[in-house]
């Protein structure tokens, strides 16, 4: 099972035993749940809009801002298919119809439903790396986690669609509290401030700017003295 | 003045339990405890994926100088597996902070109402539980102490994608809010799943007790908020204080209508539990809480006589029973069988304390 993912079955939840045990990352899970035929409208008939052969086994609901938007039926191949196609293991995603899609299109490829295909086009995709923490993309695939705040920046043509999707949220817009400023007498403020006069002074120096690099030593060891007291 | 707990106030540990466990507050006949938590960084510093084992010292001490005097400060680099494990059964840490590595500790209150976990994915995880469904009061404390942090220390923010965390689920408010209930009638009547949809309808996940991959051991469920972008905090406090006394009344609503309908059901499912803890002579954890949700339900609706047995005692029986308390409690460590043993002594012993009284 691919890391990140786990089955419906295990997730807390008495079902029924002979519920299908689809293979959802936790975020999907609320989302996708056994087919009900009674009052739902879909008819046991229904195929798996993926592979368009097997029985319907699951559905998938795409939500969007708090609202359901589209509902998928699948079968339980295609699931497992869908499920090597977020684009980060790691991070749970809901299932949407473009994921749909591209799990048709890699099953036109490998021809074979079930099977996952070697992910080639995250292969071919460029590595971009954040500058301040040197984290690649890929890196941050791999551990779901990203390495500083810069790497917002950095990542970030490929981050927005991925957090509007985990989120919910079109555009990705924060709209909630901001923090204030620190004091400025306080430790970290002072700790910061000293990174600062640090850089300049490193830079008076290599300008051979002696007299003016003395004065920033200075003043940093009046704020490192403070600091340690 | 900041105190170091060393061995000294966790050995007390085992004999008391936090708040969060007194079975007060609102609701408290199915909401076990509410939570909220806070994610946040501190400008300047790379997330603790990417730190060094300098930089992640000089993080906890720029946390403990701007949290001086206020609470107890736990090193959890140097203290043991089963301290750890010990936090983590009282909700103080989470696993994650338990097992990492490097420089990282753990700031709480006496009351264990707030800790603040330093160095965890990442720089500060800020949390506030409180037993009972009270949201409004815990998110005003939890504020508060934000607040206060911000005077002290640069956080990593963005006017786009809000509060910068390591991981791009917590994005935005970086905030957590969630509710422990107890469903033992819903879960009888096979009704979670009309809860798991009232839930899914509110973006809003519904879980076992410790996450996924865990039965919904001894019929407790979280739920919890999923998005953290493009809410604010107070509408994500709202969301879950819209579904929850829905979810509440169906609960209570099943336990009158059992309690009428088929008492005898009730009584013998209850009965049957705390005969099962009185008798045991070995007990894992998955049993005890097993039992212990049938017997909660009987003091909830009346078909136990609470005398000298309360929620409260029952709780705190319940983490006394845990793994690591188990061990803080005899001061060395023990086999899972040696566990099941003292476990179920320990409760023959207060159970059989309750029926003297």
């Amino acid at each position: 099972m691919p890391p990140g993912l786990v089955s419906r079955r295990s997730a807390g939840l008495r079902l029924r035993k002979d519920y299908f045990e689809a293979l959802v990352c936790p975020y999907c899970l609320p989302r996708a749940v056994p087919l009900e035929y009674e009052g739902s409208g879909i008819k046991e008939t229904m195929r798996c809009q993926c592979c368009e052969q097997h029985k319907a086994t699951v559905q998938i609901r795409d939500v969007e801002n708090w609202a359901v938007k589209d509902v998928i039926l699948i079968c339980d191949a295609c699931s497992k298919l869908i499920a090597t196609q977020f684009i980060m293991p790691h991070i749970p995603m809901p299932v949407t119809r473009e994921a749909l899609e591209k799990a048709k299109e890699a099953m036109g490829k490998s021809g074979v439903a079930g099977v996952a295909p070697v992910g080639d086009e995250a292969e071919a995709a460029p590595d971009i790396t954040c500058k301040n923490c040197g984290m690649s993309f890929k890196e941050f695939q791999k551990a779901g986690r990203l390495g500083c705040a810069e790497c917002y920046k950095a990542f970030n043509e490929t981050l927005e669609p991925i957090l509007e999707r985990i989120h919910g949220s079109q555009p990705a817009q924060h709209t909630g509290r901001k923090p204030g400023a620190p004091k400025a007498d306080s430790r970290a403020s002072v700790r910061q401030r000293v990174q600062t006069l640090k850089r300049q002074m490193d830079a008076a120096v290599k300008e051979e700017n002696y007299e003016r690099a003395a004065k920033l030593r200075d003043e940093i060891n009046g704020l490192e003295t403070g600091m340690k007291e | 003045m900041m105190q170091h707990t060393g061995e000294l106030n966790l050995s007390d540990f085992p004999r008391t339990c936090g708040e969060w466990l007194q079975g007060r507050g609102a609701d408290s006949d199915v909401v076990i405890s509410s939570r909220i938590r806070l994610a946040r960084n501190i400008r300047g510093f790379n997330f603790p994926i990417k730190m060094t084992e300098k930089q992640k010292a000089e993080v906890v001490e720029l946390v403990a100088e701007a949290i001086r005097g206020r609470a107890l400060r736990l090193d959890l680099n140097s203290s043991s597996s089963i301290d750890r494990a010990l936090l983590v059964e009282r909700h103080l840490i989470s696993k994650e902070l338990a097992n990492g590595d490097g420089a990282r500790s753990v700031i709480f209150g006496r009351g264990e109402m707030v800790s603040i976990m330093v160095n965890e994915e990442d720089h500060l995880r800020i949390q506030c539980i409180k037993s009972g469904f009270d949201l409004d009061r815990i998110w005003a404390r939890l504020s508060r102490i934000d607040r206060l942090l911000e005077r002290q220390l640069p956080i990593a923010f963005d006017d786009k994608v809000g509060y910068l965390t390591a991981c791009p689920t917590n994005v935005g408010t970086g905030m957590r809010v969630s509710v422990m209930l107890h469903l033992p009638c819903l879960t009888m009547k096979e009704h979670i799943r009309k809860v798991q949809r009232a839930c899914d309808s509110m973006n809003l996940a519904l879980r076992g007790l410790y996450g996924e991959g865990t039965q919904a051991l001894g019929d407790f469920y979280q739920i919890s908020n999923q998005a953290t972008l493009g809410k604010s905090e107070e509408q994500t406090v709202a969301a879950i204080k819209q579904v929850m006394p829905v979810v509440i009344k169906y609960e209570r609503g099943m336990r009158e209508a059992l309690l009428k309908e088929d008492k005898a059901f009730l009584e013998d499912r209850v009965e049957r539990a705390l005969a099962t803890l009185r008798a045991a002579r070995q007990i894992n954890v998955e049993e005890m809480m097993q039992h212990m949700s049938m017997v909660r339900l009987g003091l909830r609706c009346g078909l136990i006589p609470p005398a000298g047995l309360g929620i409260h005692e029952l709780n705190e029986l319940f983490l006394l029973c845990q793994p690591a308390h188990l061990q803080k409690h005899e001061r060395r460590s023990l086999t899972p069988e040696e566990r099941n043993v003292l476990r179920a002594d320990i409760i023959r012993n207060r159970l059989s304390q309750a029926s003297m009284n």
